[in-house]
């Protein structure tokens, strides 16, 4: 949807950015979509280039040279839902100003997906400025979102480890993923994958996910590959979820539709029910194709 | 580090609420446990509970719980003291950080393993989602760690002074909002912060906020809070409640009858 805004705002040109690098121990990297090593403990230290048209900025949004103008940076934390400033800079009344966004992001607020919110805001305004102009404090001029998913594709769900002699579970089963069965709750709390500890193959494998061996890769491919499966035949059978129904952003509705999306984009939840129903091996293989189970990376 | 608590899973705590919800306190003293068979514990990002901190939790609670009435009904006034005061216990000494906080069912292990005859003499007969970990803004505990956590001012001597300003209904008209406003913890705190000084006439509190924090969320639709300072957040906090205030009070001094007599103060 687009956001229309009750105020003159510039041409999105007026600001050039640049990617977002993230500095580490073993220098710097450009911002990956995923943050394979982060944990709650780790700071993230961020920068990003930037190049802004400060007097033509003013211009195109009516304001005068004296206008104040700032470029900020807003985090967001897609699972606790909290929000904060990261940095903040005056933009001078200058063009092709450069200078670099530099910040550090403790890891007790975040989790989930993190997103950058880069904005150029009025701090204010001042007299002579057109009646189209913005005029409140902290109007939004200009702004981009990246998104950057926190926890790597071995931690993205919640996981448990526990001694399934004591859980109501198969004691010589590997895994279990757990799903609860409200719909529109949020997705996070309403999935957790419990490891079994009793089983020491995939204990081993999933102790060693960020530097697996070849025997763990596999185990871990079998393990992500079961992880899809559940999720999407827990989605074509549950007859109360439907891709043209809108569930709620973050609930665990939103993101069973979002994993059959992306497992079958060429097929509606409708076609797939049926082949499941019909032609259940060929839906089984279908499932081993797009989860990549045991292909070599 | 954050400190991982023990998650009760759905099945497992809803089996225990049947068990437990029309239970005498007497009967839920003898049920609660440090450790339950069915509860789990992520298996990254901090370390684990130890089950001395559980028990020290646990009889703090009960402490402050006594000075309410406990196991007695009490006061609907010691009920909210005790509100405020395991607000700031659980956000002072759990070590949660928030991510770890928005796990629903580490609060059902809380209710229904650890505190069960608290958390049901608290709310008694209480509907599931007080204690089960099905939404945390009605929960018996959760509610309260998030209360602490979006109105604490860490830089201040009396760091959680505002979490008396709201109660309870008109704290979850924020936490509801968390992905407009309620996730801004300067604004819910300029919020608290301007609160007291308001002149709301006969408007009742609530009808009040929830006029506010529309006309903050529509004026955050094109506005970044977060960029401003905190005098001209306070000043844009002001302006709406101000405005807000000026145009309810307009209507309630021409339609105050009975009808609006409940909505008068807030639990």
């Amino acid at each position: 949807m687009t956001r229309v805004f009750p105020f003159l705002r510039p041409p999105s040109d007026v600001v050039s950015v640049g990617p977002w690098s993230r500095l580490s121990p073993d220098g710097t990297e450009p911002l990956p979509d995923t943050l394979v090593d982060w944990d709650y403990s780790t700071t993230l230290s961020l920068h990003r280039p930037v190049s802004v048209d400060g007097l033509r900025l003013r211009e195109l949004a009516g304001l005068t040279e004296d206008a104040a103008v700032d470029l900020t940076v807003q985090w967001f934390a897609t699972n606790s839902l909290l929000r904060g400033r990261a940095w903040r800079s005056a933009l001078p009344v200058e063009n092709a100003f450069d200078v670099t966004i530099e910040c550090a992001l403790p890891g007790d607020d975040l989790g989930g997906a993190l997103e950058l919110i880069t904005s150029v805001t009025l701090r204010s305004s001042s007299p002579g400025a057109s009646p189209a102009a913005p005029a409140r404090p902290g109007s939004v001029l200009w702004s981009d979102r990246q998104r950057v998913v926190l926890e790597g594709e071995n931690t993205l769900f919640p996981i448990a480890t526990a001694d399934f002699h004591d859980l109501p579970y198969p004691t010589g089963a590997g895994w279990y993923l757990h799903i609860d069965e409200d719909l529109d709750g949020a997705a996070l709390g309403s999935i957790l994958l419990l490891v079994n500890e009793r089983h020491e193959v995939v204990m081993r494998a999933v102790r060693a996910a960020s530097a697996p061996t070849e025997a763990d890769q596999r185990v871990l491919s079998t393990l992500r590959a079961d992880v899809l499966r559940v999720l999407v035949e827990r989605a074509l059978t549950d007859e109360g979820l439907q891709e043209d129904v809108d569930h709620p952003v973050g609930s665990l509705g939103a993101l069973l539709v979002s994993v059959v999306r992306n497992a079958f984009p060429a097929f509606s939840m409708e076609a797939l029910r049926r082949e499941r129903q019909n032609a259940p091996a060929l839906f089984s293989s279908r499932l081993q194709e797009t989860s990549q189970l045991l292909v070599a990376s | 580090m954050s400190v991982l608590y023990p998650r009760l899973l759905g099945d497992a705590a809803r089996e225990l609420h049947s068990q437990y919800q029309h239970a005498p306190i007497a009967k839920l003293q003898e049920g609660h446990a440090l450790r339950h068979p069915s509860a789990v514990f992520a298996a990254t990002g901090g370390r684990r509970v130890t089950a001395e901190e559980l028990q020290r939790l646990r009889e703090d609670i009960l402490t402050v719980a006594a000075r309410a009435g406990f196991p007695n009904e009490g006061r609907r006034q010691d009920r909210m003291d005790f509100d405020v005061e395991v607000a700031q216990l659980l956000h002072r000494r759990c070590g949660l950080v928030a991510a770890e906080a928005s796990v629903r069912p580490m609060w059902a292990f809380l209710a229904l393993v650890l505190l069960p005859d608290v958390s049901y003499w608290r709310f008694p007969r209480p509907p599931g989602d007080r204690v089960l970990g099905t939404d945390i803004t009605r929960h018996v505990w959760g509610r309260l760690w998030w209360r602490a956590h979006l109105l604490a001012l860490p830089q201040e001597h009396e760091r959680y002074r505002l979490l008396e300003t709201f109660g309870e209904a008109a704290f979850d008209q924020m936490y509801a909002r968390r992905r407009s406003i309620g996730g801004s913890r300067i604004l819910v705190r300029a919020v608290a912060d301007a609160w007291p000084t308001v002149d709301r006439g006969r408007v009742p509190e609530r009808t009040l906020l929830i006029d506010v924090l529309k006309r903050l969320s529509r004026w955050g639709a094109v506005v970044d809070f977060e960029s401003l300072d905190d005098d001209e957040l306070r000043r844009q906090v002001q302006e709406a409640v101000t405005e807000s205030a000026a145009v309810l009070r307009a209507v309630y001094v021409q339609d105050v009858g009975p009808r609006h007599a409940s909505d008068r103060t807030l639990g």
